[in-house]
């Protein structure tokens, strides 16, 4: 028999156990169970920082916690505070898009309104996640709370999209944040690719057909078109793959995601706004690493240029419009509350994952999760300087609970990234303007 | 057995060109003397005439062949009689016959190639002739019989010149001769040159380019620098073989005429085309019946033709020259009746095409739609004989050359503007100007960079106009010496004002870096990709297809946008498998939901996916066929093809094998079609290997269907195209505006609008909740459906789209009425509400435009005059410098600043004033409505002050001195509404060689009252829209 794609589900379909069961026996790591995996997290909060505020005084062990930096104090063990990395080449050209497109991938950001989208290269989550294909039912997460920014920014001459994403999984393809925790949960957790035998027959049977037509209509189209096409291709690819390790996972009798959380998650409900919707999708992230879905994700808490309003902790301002506050002093105090408010959540998404066991210490010793923004100041939008923390102990490799300055100037933030790299075995001498681990 | 005339010129009774013979200067030389000649009024004898007083006409031979039949009266000339010569060729020998009459027969090149003397040209040259071809190569001396020499001096190759044909492919080659090592490089007519028709071609060269002429239009071109090769005395000119390399062709040809300089576009059409049909001006007749035809006026460029050919005392051979494109421009026009007449009165049944019946015209132009709509691989290689590409559809060579006359004329007017910049622009500039206005002066925008005429060029148009505006009305404060004189600014506005943009556009074309013997037309064309269909698409597609609605929540995320700001450009719209995924569970729902619906309502509504049950057909598989047939058709927007079809009905047979239910199995066929390319991506299979050409009617339509419904083609759009009723500006202006009135275009206000106007996001209205205690989230849905109902009011029912800017009336409902404290109509419908003053109307005072240019708790003039400035007027406002000094909030409590007194004090700076003089100006004017766009007196800390003060010292109070203002500013806020419509039509970014179709989209609405249906018709049938570019 010749063997197809259709033929290959069929046949895994026929050695498929019974529909999967909530197993409280949890296997949480599908390869090794001795070793728990390493968790990356590439966290991106929007416009910047107020500098005297987030900076703290002094470096080193016992350093004082900045103001904007005060919510940290439960958790300022597990964190890094890394001051003076820059990004050079946003020095180029300074603008909300070019310092926010290119967050992970250092490189240049091509200016443009549509053509050629580009930010010089794979991102740092997209390159971990190739590194790790295979390994867990999801590649990896690529999350946000906003939708893309609509329009064109008319005086930069740049499309929006650039401040409303950060991951790139090539020089040229972007991969837009999904912004919808019901579709997360039912990537994660869910069964959108037909539960029975006979659905998946039928879902295999499908995706047959439509690359089969794709293929056809390849080799009909223009050079330029067969771009947009292979776009098309590798999605499908990609979701059967994921259909063939999802086959094999039953086959394995590994369990699913959601049988490895001590408690079935539940769907989240559909309308959500901006802070339940922050939530949720943190919620969603801590499932996911925990479950061991995933290993990578990056998430943007907000858009870049983001104008949320923040009434709710008694700002009366918008935060971008905030953002240039010109030195005032009323305007910085609300700019700096709204900073530290995404501090906050990002320490409760820490301490979520701090309550996690996992082997001798936690989920979050076992991470290396990466908080940070485009810009040090939003009124100069100035890519030096950059506001990162770094938390999680790498299993065990990272020392945290500093402040570690460098010389701004000197030190690339790529180099943390290169770090980040090398932890996940990616030997990489450069990444974007990288060249030496940082720690 | 052929004869042949040599004409030689005399002028001022000097001998312009050596002979063969000396003898026969000597016998010629008293004929051809310019006075004491008189000719015919006939108007082929005046147009051979006006040849023959061409100063730098080289050699002018006419051929005459054993057939004679109607002579040119008074035309002197001789007969050469043809001299057997060696073994192979003809030798053409004047020799004087005089009184012999001159028949206009060609001579029929195959058997023996025709010969002369060399001709010595230099630095410039024209070569005209008009040939009929047979698409037929033979073998001589040993050379491939796949191409064959028309017209050669030399060897064409390292010397001289050469035109040849290949065969079968019919493509015209032009290349001028270069000494070794580099050979010549051939200029390829871009179309292939029709069989067994006459044909004017003309090659040229100016020292810089050589181009090649198929019936007067342009139709290839090439960099060739450096002189003139010429030709060792020893070698030929000669008529059908070039002496090695290439073989002979068969073909006619009935005159060749080199002369020693380059002729213009213009003189080579007139070459072409005068004297023909008895007007020695038939080509400014064709250029009028293209300008008519191009300005949407086909009856008129009828009328025009129809006299042409009436007038004319046809002669048989220029009856066949010209009855390939005429005839075929007047079938298109659908005068069968009269060109069936004209061809029976003039035919003499020379030529295979001469008479039909008006029966068989129509018959054949039926069958040419349904050729078009046929499948691709059909139209990938088109019947040779078929013709240029670029005239596909006849009337497009009238298009066409009525274009490249726009142009030529043009690059005229463009070399002069180049010169003016030079003489004076630059100057002027200069001393005025560069001290700030430069790399080191740091003022926007760099003007001391603009060093060359080049340069001027290159910066493109919009920078000149925004410059213009500049001078006009932002006088800088700034110290004497650097304000421009009167006169240096009234000579720079004209000089802007006087733009020959069309030739910019050409000579930008120029400036890119495609292969230029395939761009020819290429900036029309721009750049268009294969993109998914949007969220939007989606989810109207489904409606319509399926009559399902599908949810925000099981659509996938919004898109991001590029280009003009809109969501529907193909490089800013990405597949994932997440995205995939979601549509995948979409498509399951809404399908499932779909065959629900069918089965419950088997005798009542029409049917979406199981149009065709097994009980009617007796048989499950015929019933499947039939229902994803159709099915397929309308989700793909064509009919599948058979391999297509197959597949899915083998997945149909496999699912029906493991159901054993119709319906299931048909649910999951369904599914494929809506998961496969062909329904996600709007792509657009190529037809040529590379250039540009006219999509085929389905996919003009998908595009169609898509820019004013943003959803797929219905049915009777679909039958149009298969039918052929969507190739005639007529026809398309027909559906056009069916579509328009159809309520499917409601997307226009819906999609197009809001992103237009930066509406699409609600959420971003937050009023203050203290100070605006009754706005509720539902206030921002209500403000936003009043935008989308007053430009689905204007786009749809054929407003003037000056009433976007101007109406004088509110769309509203009751709800509205009452928020805006109007007295309303009592109903919950919305519907026109005739204001009592003209404080409201247009987009200027929508309420969601308004309130979402303002902060919370107060208004912002400075955001109110942005958003004037970049939707309105067309200008760019750059980002706030980042040193900019403190914005003076109410410094000292003893003495609060109003708003406007911090935003003057603020302006005071240097560094600020340049953005806010005008910005802030135009957002005090609309001080009268609060920051939730209702009118208001007060605005709390005291009576509303709405005046304003232009830079130019121009004063100017509230709305009703904004719409005077703006009054004057009406052409700049058409020219940048067309630019939106367009992108958004286009799925693109405009780039600088759209600029031309703007044009032509501000002339139509200037003709139409600036009625919308005419800007949707402008667009729909412009070239980019109905064309695509093909990369090679």
């Amino acid at each position: 028999m010749k063997i197809t794609r259709r033929n290959l589900l069929r046949g895994l379909n026929v050695t498929l156990p019974l529909p999967w069961m909530p197993s409280l026996l949890a296997r949480p790591f599908t390869r090794s169970s001795d070793t728990p995996p390493l968790r990356s997290v590439f966290m991106y909060f929007p416009n910047g920082v107020w500098e005297q505020s987030w900076t703290p005084s002094q470096e080193g062990a016992d350093y004082p916690l900045s103001e904007t930096l005060q919510p940290l104090a439960p958790v300022r063990s597990d964190v890094l505070v890394l001051t003076g990395l820059d990004k050079v080449i946003s020095r180029e050209y300074i603008s909300h898009q070019t310092n926010t497109a290119n967050f992970l991938t250092g490189l240049r950001v091509h200016r443009t309104t549509g053509k050629q989208l580009s930010a010089g290269g794979i991102s740092v989550d997209q390159l971990i996640a190739s590194q790790l294909e295979g390994q867990t039912p999801i590649r990896n997460l690529v999350l946000g709370v906003e939708p893309v920014d609509p329009g064109v920014d008319r005086a930069n001459k740049t499309t929006t999209l650039y401040h409303s994403l950060i991951s790139w999984q090539s020089t040229y393809r972007p991969v837009l944040p999904e912004i919808s925790p019901r579709a997360v949960f039912d990537l994660l957790f869910g069964k959108p690719l037909g539960t029975t035998p006979q659905a998946r027959r039928a879902t295999g049977r499908l995706l047959d057909l439509v690359m089969q037509d794709a293929q056809d209509l390849r080799r009909k189209l223009g050079r330029d078109d067969r771009v947009k096409l292979d776009e098309y291709l590798a999605s499908v690819e990609s979701v059967e793959s994921r259909i063939r390790r999802v086959e094999r996972a039953a086959e394995d009798g590994t369990p699913p995601p959601a049988a490895r959380l001590p408690v079935p998650p539940q769907p989240p409900p559909s309308h959500l706004e901006f802070t339940d919707r922050m939530d949720a999708m943190l919620d969603l992230l801590v499932m996911a690493l925990q479950s061991d879905a995933t290993r990578v994700a990056s998430m943007m808490l907000a858009n870049d240029v983001s104008n949320q309003t923040f009434g709710f902790i008694d700002v009366p301002y918008a935060h971008h419009e905030v953002s240039h506050h010109q030195n005032d002093p009323g305007k910085i105090q609300a700019y700096e509350r709204i900073t530290r408010w995404y501090v906050e959540q990002f320490v409760s998404f820490l301490q979520k994952l701090k309550s996690i066991p996992e082997a001798d210490g936690t989920l979050l010793d076992n991470s290396q999760i990466l908080f940070g923004s485009g810009m040090s100041d939003g009124n100069r939008h100035d890519p030096d300087n950059l506001p990162i923390l770094l938390a999680g102990r790498a299993a065990g490799t990272l020392t945290s609970g500093r402040h570690l300055g460098f010389r701004s100037g000197d030190t690339p933030l790529c180099n943390l990234y290169l770090s980040m790299l090398h932890r996940n075995a990616i030997r990489a001498d450069r990444f974007g303007d990288g060249t030496e681990p940082l720690l | 057995m052929a004869r042949w005339t040599r004409i030689i010129p005399r002028r001022r009774g000097i001998t312009v060109l050596v002979t063969l013979l000396v003898i026969s200067v000597a016998v010629l030389a008293p004929r051809f003397r310019a006075d004491g000649i008189s000719y015919a009024s006939d108007a082929w004898t005046q147009h051979h005439r006006k040849k023959l007083f061409e100063p730098q006409l080289k050699r002018y031979y006419v051929f005459t062949a054993s057939d004679v039949q109607q002579p040119i009266p008074n035309l002197v000339s001789w007969n050469g009689a043809a001299q057997p010569g060696s073994s192979q060729y003809t030798r053409f020998t004047p020799v004087s016959v005089p009184g012999s009459e001159v028949g206009l027969r060609s001579v029929r090149v195959d058997d023996r190639p025709l010969e002369a003397s060399p001709v010595a040209l230099a630095d410039s040259l024209t070569i005209e002739f008009r040939i009929r071809h047979h698409s037929e190569g033979f073998v001589r001396g040993g050379n491939s019989p796949h191409s064959g020499t028309l017209v050669a001096m030399g060897d064409g190759v390292w010397n001289g010149f050469l035109f040849s044909l290949d065969f079968p492919s019919n493509m015209l080659s032009f290349q001028l001769g270069h000494p070794r090592p580099e050979p010549a490089r051939p200029v390829v007519a871009l179309s292939r040159l029709p069989a067994d028709v006459w044909t004017h071609i003309a090659g040229t060269w100016d020292g810089n380019e050589v181009r090649v002429y198929v019936n007067g239009l342009l139709a290839g071109r090439r960099n060739c620098t450096g002189p003139f090769f010429q030709v060792p005395n020893s070698s030929r000119l000669r008529i059908g073989y070039v002496g090695n390399g290439l073989g002979s062709a068969r073909f006619d040809i009935e005159h060749l005429a080199i002369f020693g300089r380059c002729f213009s576009d213009l003189e080579i059409l007139q070459t072409a085309w005068s004297g023909i049909h008895g007007h020695a001006d038939s080509a400014n007749s064709l250029l009028e019946a293209g300008r008519l035809l191009v300005s949407g006026r086909p009856q008129e460029a009828q009328q025009l033709l129809l006299q042409l050919v009436d007038d004319a005392p046809v002669h048989s051979l220029l009856r066949s020259i010209t009855e390939y494109r005429l005839g075929e421009c007047m079938r298109e026009l659908r005068l069968y009746e009269q060109s069936a007449r004209w061809f029976n009165s003039a035919a003499s049944g020379n030529s295979p095409r001469a008479i039909r019946s008006s029966a068989t015209l129509e018959q054949q132009s039926l069958q040419a739609g349904l050729h078009q709509s046929s499948t691709m691989e059909q139209r990938a290689d088109p019947n040779p004989a078929q013709g240029h590409a670029l005239w596909n559809q006849p009337s497009d060579f009238l298009r066409a050359i009525h274009d490249q006359h726009r142009r030529s004329e043009s690059f005229a007017m463009l070399e002069d503007w180049k010169l003016q910049f030079v003489q004076y622009i630059h100057p002027a500039l200069a001393r005025s100007c560069h001290s700030c206005h430069s790399d080191e002066g740091g003022c926007a925008p760099d003007i001391a960079g603009i060093q060359t005429a080049l340069d001027s060029v290159q910066v493109g148009d919009f920078f000149w106009r925004q410059l213009a505006k500049q001078v006009v009305e932002h006088q800088p404060p700034l110290p004497e010496s650097a304000l421009l004189t009167t006169n240096d600014r009234l000579r720079l506005l004209n000089w802007i004002e006087n733009r020959p943009r069309t030739a910019l556009c050409e000579e930008l074309a120029e400036d890119s870096d495609a292969p230029r013997h395939l761009e020819q037309e290429q900036w029309r064309v721009g750049f268009g990709m294969a993109r998914r269909l949007t969220r939007d698409e989606l989810r109207n597609s489904v409606r319509d297809l399926l009559g399902v609605q599908l949810s925000d929540d099981q659509l996938p995320p919004p898109e991001g946008s590029g280009g003009e700001g809109f969501d529907n450009v193909s490089s800013t719209l990405f597949t994932s498998s997440m995205l995939l995924e979601t549509w995948f569970q979409a498509v399951e729902s809404a399908v499932n939901a779909a065959i629900r619906e069918d089965l419950n309502n088997p005798a009542g509504q029409p049917r979406r996916i199981l149009s065709v049950l097994p009980a009617e057909t007796g048989d499950q598989l015929t019933a499947a066929t039939a229902c994803l047939k159709k099915f397929t058709g309308r989700a793909w927007r064509r009919l599948p093809d058979e391999a297509e079809l197959h597949r899915l009905l083998s997945l149909y047979r496999e699912a029906f094998h493991e159901t054993d239910d119709f319906s299931q199995a048909m649910a999951e066929a369904a599914r494929a079609v809506l998961l496969s390319p062909h329904f996600l991506l709007v792509s657009e299979p190529e037809l040529v290997d590379a250039g540009e050409y006219q999509l085929l009617p389905e996919q003009f339509a998908t595009r169609m269907a898509l820019f004013l419904w943003r959803s797929l083609p219905d049915d009777e759009l679909l039958n149009a195209a298969a039918s052929g009723k969507l190739l005639l500006p007529h026809d398309i202006r027909q559906q056009i505006r069916r579509m328009l009135r159809d309520p499917k275009s409601e997307s226009l206000g819906q999609d197009f609008g809001l992103q237009w106007l930066g509406l699409q996001r609600p959420e971003e209205m937050q009023p203050d909740p203290q100070s605006f205690p009754d706005w509720t989230p539902a206030t921002a849905q209500l403000l936003q459906e009043e935008a989308v109902q007053l430009v689905n009011h204007i786009l749809r029912r054929n407003r003037p789209l000056t009433e976007l800017l101007h109406a004088d009336y509110l769309i509203a409902n009751e709800q509205l009425a009452k928020y805006y404290e109007l007295p309303g109509s009592g109903s919950t419908e919305w519907g026109i509400l005739q204001l009592p003053d003209h404080k409201r109307g247009g987009i200027l005072t929508l309420g969601a435009v308004l309130t979402v240019t303002s902060r919370p708790s107060r208004t912002s003039p400075v955001l109110r005059g942005r958003w004037i400035l970049e939707n309105i007027l067309g200008e760019t406002v750059d980002m706030p410098p980042s040193d900019i000094p403190v914005f003076p909030e109410a410094a000292d409590p003893a003495a609060p600043m109003t708003l406007r007194e911090r935003l003057e004090q603020h302006r005071a700076d240097p560094g600020c004033f340049h953005c806010h003089e005008t910005m802030d100006q135009l957002g005090f004017a609309l001080e009268e409505f609060d920051p939730t766009g209702r009118l208001r007196d007060h605005d709390g800390t005291g009576p509303v002050d709405a005046s304003a003060i232009l830079p130019a010292g121009e004063t100017f109070h509230g709305i009703s001195g904004l719409r005077e203002v703006l009054r004057d500013k009406q052409q700049d806020f058409l020219r940048l509404f067309c630019r939106r419509l367009l992108a958004y039509a286009l799925g693109r970014g405009i780039d600088r060689f759209d600029e031309c179709v703007l044009d032509r989209c501000l002339e139509a609405l200037a003709d139409e009252e600036n009625r919308a249906d005419a800007l949707f018709e402008e667009i729909i049938l412009s070239f980019p829209f109905r064309h695509r570019y093909a990369l090679p």
